[in-house]
């Protein structure tokens, strides 16, 4: 993205507050998790920028803190603002099918680790967000986002129906298909467990050492 | 919701199912912070 994309892009996600504000719902939660565009740039494994969004753990969170002060701008200072915030990227689960290799090599594998987070998750309170929804993991669907076994068969019908868009999604839905289920399994099952409250212990640590009222993600799956 | 006397809030940033299974792509679609190929979450 261009600066000036990412200057539109601020103002969009503003404005998309705005209107929630709007249509009288009680508050308004960002996105900064799931592998959508804010975890994009927090993503130091994915982030490789040389300018002012780019680099250092600070230069990294200017998007997210930007897209804060100009949604806090837009909503008053009294409406309720929550941000979704990964406790870490796990960019190693369950495959790390992302190229070129990054160095240094633990931000291309690990990408944000907890400590980064808390140390973003402090910043969002001092820019006035008033709770935290804790995520866990890069990516949506992935190993720490929910507890039980990879969705298989719905990701499949995911990657089906969205494979007209991309020759990269093409590609993907192809393998899907294509290799025998033995073998697809084991490889994209890498990391899942059954583990109620997936994401609760961090959640924790988060309430404890940043001090804002937090939301747990990753609950029992029937 | 209000009418059932039930506080929500809206989460936003998520592109979700509107975008992943449009029938068309858009330029918008491909935006990120960097171009990585990224063949199983990009």
């Amino acid at each position: 993205m261009t600066i000036e994309e990412i200057g539109i892009a601020v103002e969009q996600f503003a404005e998309a507050a705005r209107r929630v504000r709007e249509t009288g719902a009680d508050g308004v939660e960002i996105t900064a998790s799931k592998g959508y565009m804010i975890q994009q740039f927090l993503n130091p494994g994915i982030n490789r920028r040389r300018d002012q969004y780019g680099g250092s753990v600070d230069n990294r969170f200017r998007f997210l803190e930007e897209v804060v002060v100009a949604t806090r701008k837009k909503i008053g200072p009294d409406y309720p603002l929550g941000i979704r915030l990964s406790a870490a990227d796990y960019n190693y689960l369950p495959l790390n099918l992302r190229l070129p290799i990054r160095f240094p090599l633990r931000h291309w594998y690990f990408g944000n680790t907890i400590e980064e987070n808390l140390y973003y998750a402090k910043k969002l309170k001092a820019l006035g967000v008033d709770y935290l929804h804790i995520d866990k993991g890069y990516g949506f669907i992935n190993p720490k986002g929910n507890p039980g076994s990879f969705p298989v068969h719905e990701a499949k019908m995911f990657y089906n129906a969205n494979r007209h868009l991309s020759f990269k999604a093409w590609a993907r839905s192809v393998l899907a298909n294509s290799v025998p289920e033995f073998i697809l399994h084991p490889l994209i099952n890498i990391g899942w467990k059954d583990t109620p409250a997936i994401s609760a212990d961090d959640a924790r640590r988060f309430r404890d050492e940043v001090g804002l009222p937090v939301i747990a993600n990753g609950g029992d799956r029937p | 919701m209000h009418q059932f006397d039930c506080r929500y809030i809206i989460q936003i940033g998520d592109v979700g199912a509107h975008t992943q299974t449009s029938l068309f792509n858009d330029a918008e679609d491909a935006k990120s912070s960097s171009a990585v190929f990224d063949f199983f979450f990009g």
